[in-house]
């Protein structure tokens, strides 16, 4: 008897996967005429677009689309979280009244409550000012149509509306929380202000991720109604470059290029952002598009694994 | 030659084929009645009649009997809605109802933003454009002009002018609301640089995409004054809040035509349609609208083409 003969070395041949490759061919096909006829077809002259691509007042509008898609993101969350925490409230008048905001800011279109705030609100109410309650004294008074800027109107009308829906948002996210975490801490002797804001909170902000997300990225492009209140946003400059030089498809592939590359700024934004808010919900997160990248084009190094 | 023998009997002309005298009679015929959807009687001696000028229009507009008219409802009393419908109404829209009971076709007046026009136009989207649009040399680059109407620019400020504004000068560190893509937008940044070059204040202007939305800012005080046409601040004067709301301040200035604008490419209906105008203008057609609306003031002897002088 003499020594077991090493078995022969197994010959793995990969799984070819000839229909991937052809798909790819043909939809790599198609892409490349829909380019080729986009460009052929003239219907802009790309010089042009190149020519406003950067120009001053385009990237003027670039950066107050960005601020005002931010703040009213900002109020909108802000207003969102005490909304809903309201909603959830054993007080029936402060979950009736944040029902009644979030019905009425919902239930009307963006585009109404942008015009009211900037043409019916200083029709009605003459002067804007903060006074001190019970009192006479007025620490801030402005006439209503100097207050009511077209920034203020575009912060206050989709800041508002904001708010109705990430109220929503936010409701769905504290009641995904499992109603047994509630339990414990009142078992700890937690009172319901504590307990919201440092265990259901904490661990709705998972579900809140996503969706905010969303909003976000819609926001940026619905700042561009901010333009009929006279806002200086990306619409707005785009509209009245091309109201003098009449290059209106040029002009508006500008801006939709710069919207194009906000949102996708955002949509990496927030997957890296709900990966970290992931990270103690599943054993192993799934490789990001880089690391799969890496992956898949570096060459496999065989026999190292044990 | 006696016709009235000739008709009962052709073949008293002489001609023996029965056929030349069945053609000489149709053709006898046709002359006679002369077949046109017009309802417009008989013209005066040297202007074309409808059947004509029907004639003359491009083929596909023959087809369709019909013209689409380019136009920003929403500046009374030029073009506006009736209130409380889509029925347009004013200067403009009975003048296009005329030109097109001359040439014998139906006319549809198109709502379209101002400042949209001129691509719309070269989009065919509609055949012509008529929205109290001024005839200026800069915009004969993009289309041709028949001159139709003449107004100058009025300023119209609230009632009993409480920023005092009496003239264009006194616009310098005040706020001006007004159409975009309007020849007073273009007066409103001109009169800015003016100001700041005299070392005053600039004005600030705001362009709405209505005129209606600039008299609305007006109204609210945001903006301290409204340049618009003429005849339409007169309007606006006269009618808002029951004539409360506005008044008009100084005299109107920078007179200038308005023009009906076609694209480049359609001369042969640009000629048509001047025909047409100057048969209303010499049948008194044309000075009955007006004096409806009052704007008799801006009444044009000729339609020219291209005729607007100014930037």
């Amino acid at each position: 008897m003499g020594q077991p003969t090493p078995p022969d070395q197994i010959l793995a041949v990969p799984l070819r996967h000839r229909g991937r490759w052809v798909a790819a061919a043909v939809l790599l096909g198609l892409l490349a005429l829909l380019i080729r006829l986009i460009v052929n077809s003239r219907f802009a002259d790309f010089a042009v677009v190149r020519q406003f691509l950067f120009n001053g007042s385009i990237l003027e509008g670039l950066r107050n689309t960005l601020v005002i898609s931010v703040l009213a993101q900002i109020v909108g969350i802000t207003l969102g979280v005490i909304c809903s925490v309201m909603r959830l409230a054993k007080n029936p008048v402060l979950s009736i009244t944040s029902w009644l905001y979030i019905w009425f800011f919902r239930g009307t279109p963006v585009l109404v409550q942008l015009l009211f705030w900037f043409n019916a609100v200083p029709a009605v109410f003459k002067t804007f000012a903060v006074s001190v309650p019970f009192t006479h004294v007025v620490l801030y008074q402005k006439p209503m149509v100097q207050f009511m800027t077209p920034f203020m109107a575009a912060l206050l009308g989709l800041g508002l509306n904001e708010g109705a829906y990430m109220a929503e948002i936010v409701r769905a996210a504290i009641i995904s929380v499992d109603e047994g975490q509630t339990e414990a801490a009142q078992a700890l002797g937690m009172r319901a202000g504590l307990i919201m804001r440092r265990v259901i909170l904490p661990q709705a902000m998972r579900v809140i991720i996503p969706p905010t997300g969303n909003e976000f990225i819609s926001m940026l492009k619905t700042s561009s109604l901010a333009s009929v209140v006279l806002y200086g946003e990306l619409l707005r400059r785009a509209n009245d470059i091309y109201s003098t030089n009449l290059r209106v498809v040029e002009l508006l592939l500008d801006a939709s290029i710069w919207y194009l590359v906000l949102t996708s700024v955002a949509t990496v934004g927030q997957y890296y952002l709900e990966r970290r808010f992931a990270r103690g919900a599943s054993r192993e997160l799934p490789l990001t598009p880089l690391q799969r990248l890496r992956r898949n084009l570096l060459p496999v190094r065989a026999g190292t694994a044990t | 030659m006696d016709w009235g023998r000739v008709m009962s009997n052709p073949a008293r002309l002489g001609l023996r084929k029965p056929l030349v005298a069945l053609v000489l009679l149709a053709v006898a015929a046709g002359g006679v009645s002369c077949k046109s959807t017009s309802t417009a009687t008989s013209s005066p001696s040297g202007t074309p009649s409808s059947a004509t000028l029907f004639a003359k229009l491009p083929a596909a507009i023959q087809t369709s009997k019909e013209i689409q008219v380019g136009s920003d409802v929403g500046y009374a009393p030029i073009e506006f809605f009736k209130e409380g419908t889509q029925q347009v109404e004013g200067v403009d829209y009975d003048i296009g109802q005329a030109l097109g009971a001359k040439l014998g076709v139906k006319v549809t007046f198109v709502n379209t933003p101002f400042d949209g026009q001129p691509a719309a136009l070269k989009a065919k989207r509609f055949d012509m454009v008529m929205s109290a649009r001024t005839d200026t040399k800069t915009r004969q680059a993009e289309v041709d002009f028949v001159d139709y109407f003449t107004a100058g620019t009025g300023i119209l400020v609230q009632k009993g002018n409480p920023k005092n504004i009496n003239s264009l000068d006194d616009l310098c560190g005040k706020t001006v609301a007004l159409e975009k893509g309007t020849t007073q937008a273009d007066v409103a940044d001109g009169q800015s640089t003016k100001c700041q070059a005299a070392g005053k204040a600039t004005v600030n202007v705001l362009k709405l995409d209505k005129d209606t939305d600039a008299l609305q800012q007006l109204k609210i005080g945001r903006s301290d004054a409204d340049l618009n046409d003429f005849p339409v601040a007169a309007y606006n004067a006269k009618t808002s809040g029951g004539g409360n709301d506005f008044q008009v301040t100084g005299q109107q200035f920078m007179s200038a035509p308005y023009g009906i604008a076609f694209s480049k490419d359609n001369a042969q209906l640009r000629d048509t349609v001047q025909s047409a105008l100057k048969a209303i203008i010499a049948d008194g057609t044309y000075d009955q609208i007006l004096s409806t609306w009052g704007v008799s003031a801006g009444a044009l002897k000729t339609a020219d083409i291209n005729g607007g002088t100014g930037t």
